[in-house]
């Protein structure tokens, strides 16, 4: 319920940001200098080369309940090209850490990421909205002395995002995303009882999260 | 229609949150055996001797080697001649894993009782008493009474939604042994060695001093009095933590490790134990082996094992005043497990990793004195009255050997294979 409310919260916030300000309409002039502007200096840029970064939590890692707990914590950087006002392509390098309960067990996974995205900008607004979605690859760690031994699996993350304006080159964004992880692995472990116990799993990580982002130029 | 869109993606949030996919888990089920305890209790004392196939506790005693079968009882090893050790008698004890022996008596636990047996005349041991129900009341199924488990390694494969090993670790409520293991797979390898007076190893669970025994489960311990009247339970279980291990009496004190502290408890009452220190350290698993003033501890790690991490060491720690315990060394190991004091000599076994010999001349700053790396021992035990005679403990049976006279070598006498 708690996360229905949540969900909900963050889409009213995105799909209305239009109409909640005043000043959302462009100042057409400025399209040609590669950038969308707005009154008192604001602007979207709309062309062209760009990088960020990204912090990702899971919104199971705010849950109070014990059970349900499920921390998620993803940390990605990327390169991009704005092509016009709407559409824009990344490729960009991600660290991400995803627990897991299946089966009454929980896995601990941790992936470094190589992801390939695209952006649409949903409306060319003040605050702009976007949708967005990526692929990825996911590697494991390397298996000798490590703790978690899981292979390489595909990942992909679709989400509704909101850029915020700004009078510079950085720009600040809030997204909501579903993210998916692939993951295949084996994990031997003494439990409480003192007994030996080796799984061996095969399941696709389902997160929702909510991610910051800063981009520059 | 943007709006719309939006609106889709929304929805496909919603309860998008759970993993999908399955688990294989292979475990060691096990089904109980249930008994008549009145019927055991009557069994036969003294068998035939056999092979020995499920090596636990060992004892070295002046002409006699004691080797617990899991389980069963304990074989009894005429050592007369060192290296001619022979088979003799085996003594029947159903359900016994820890033994411990002073003055040619077995204090050993078998199912729910502690018995005290004679055993001076290595050929016929004599039970001399046995004190019921010390570990826990009878556990019945009807008329008869659960007196074990049988075990098999099962391999299942779970579905997502499948909570059966929560359930498994919400609902242990039944157990059996002193430790409450209900599928116990021990720590400790199956040969670990080590149980008597003056000449016991560093991995005992159960101890005798001031005609008292004290047994550590898994976090308490049980007291059982020893006098003229034979053996008698001790109403009082002190709880002592979890994950302990190893019990170790010097002087008044009893050192009990576990695998993040050593516990000195004071029994100069020794019905009421009462804890006079902590000391903390790394989790590890941790055979403590006390001496005047000092106390040595080994720190033993592996990765995927009953003891997790990355410290493996020495530990030297200043006892004189067992209220304010100082750490005054650490030498790094490779695989410590048991150790024993000879002399000015401290040897510890490193199980795959060999044997290391130490000059505690000055006992809070060991010195390496010789490294033996053929020699594979988890535990080493000193013969009590042959001065230069040890006994180790290794993957593949028992052995003894003859300590040179540079106290740097070793020179095999005899082995026990299993």
């Amino acid at each position: 319920m708690l996360r229905a409310a949540q969900i909900l919260l963050a889409l009213i916030m995105l799909v209305y940001a239009q109409g909640i300000y005043a000043q959302n309409d462009p100042l057409d002039s400025t399209y040609d200098f590669g950038i969308i502007e707005y009154d008192d200096n604001y602007f979207h840029d709309i062309y062209g080369f760009h990088y960020g970064f990204a912090m990702a939590l899971g919104l199971d890692d705010f849950s109070t309940d014990s059970t349900k707990h499920l921390g998620a914590v993803h940390l990605d950087s990327y390169l991009g090209w704005r092509f016009n006002k709407k559409f824009s392509l990344t490729t960009g390098l991600g660290f991400e850490f995803n627990e897991s309960r299946i089966s009454g067990f929980r896995f601990d996974t941790q992936f470094l990421t190589l992801h390939l995205g695209g952006r649409y900008n949903v409306f060319n607004t003040k605050y702009m909205p976007y949708i967005y979605g990526r692929l990825g690859y996911g590697f494991g760690p390397p298996q000798e002395e490590s703790l978690v031994d899981h292979e390489n699996g595909v990942n992909y993350q679709a989400g509704i995002g909101l850029t915020l304006p700004a009078q510079n080159s950085s720009k600040y964004s809030i997204a909501l995303a579903w993210h998916h992880q692939q993951a295949r692995g084996a994990e031997s472990f003494i439990d409480p009882l003192g007994n030996e116990i080796n799984t061996k799993y095969d399941i696709l990580i389902n997160r929702l999260i909510i991610k910051f982002g800063m981009e520059i130029r | 229609m943007k709006n719309l869109l939006l609106g889709v993606i929304a929805i496909s949030f919603i309860n998008c949150t759970n993993d999908y996919g399955k688990v294989e888990v292979t475990y060691q089920e096990a089904t109980a055996i249930y008994g008549d305890i009145e019927a055991i209790r009557s069994q036969k004392l003294n068998e035939t001797t056999r092979e020995i196939t499920n090596p636990g506790k060992i004892y070295l005693g002046n002409d006699v080697i004691l080797i617990g079968e899991e389980q069963k009882g304990i074989h009894v090893i005429d050592n007369s001649d060192p290296i001619n050790p022979t088979l003799v008698n085996f003594i029947n004890i159903p359900g016994n894993r820890e033994f411990f022996v002073k003055d040619n008596k077995i204090y050993a636990e078998t199912y729910y009782d502690v018995v005290k047996i004679d055993f001076s005349d290595i050929h016929n041991a004599v039970l001399d008493s046995r004190a019921e129900y010390v570990f826990q009341d009878l556990w019945k199924n009807g008329e008869e009474t659960l007196i074990g488990f049988t075990y098999k390694e099962v391999t299942a494969e779970l579905d997502q939604n499948d909570d059966f090993y929560q359930q498994v670790l919400a609902e242990n409520e039944i157990y059996l042994d002193y430790a409450k293991n209900t599928i116990p797979k021990s720590a400790l390898p199956s040969s670990f060695a080590g149980s008597g007076s003056k000449v016991s190893g560093t991995a005992n669970r159960v101890t005798y001093t001031n005609e008292h025994i004290y047994i550590i489960g898994n976090n308490s311990m049980y007291i059982v009095a020893d006098d003229s009247n034979g053996l008698k339970k001790v109403e009082r279980n002190p709880y002592i933590g979890e994950g302990v291990e190893t019990i170790f009496p010097f002087e008044d004190n009893l050192y009990i490790g576990s695998r993040s502290a050593v516990n000195i408890y004071n029994i100069s009452d020794p019905k009421q134990p009462v804890e006079a220190y902590e000391f903390d350290h790394a989790t590890a698993c941790d055979p403590v082996l006390p001496a005047d003033g000092v106390a040595y501890v080994t720190l033993r790690t592996a990765d995927f094992s009953s003891c997790p991490g990355n410290t493996n060491s020495l530990l030297v720690l200043d006892t004189r005043n067992i209220q304010d315990v100082k750490q005054k060394n650490e030498i790094e190991m490779s695989s410590p497990f048991g150790m024993t004091i000879k002399g000015n000599d401290l040897y510890v076994g490193e199980g795959d990793n060999g044997l290391k010999i130490f000059d505690i001349s000055d006992k809070y700053n060991p010195q390496l004195r010789s490294s033996l790396n053929n020699i594979k021992a988890y535990d080493v035990i000193p013969h009590p009255t042959i001065s230069n005679l040890i006994l180790t403990t290794g993957p593949n049976g028992v052995s003894q050997y003859m300590i040179n006279d540079n106290n740097e070598s070793l020179t095999l006498q005899s082995s026990i294979s299993y």
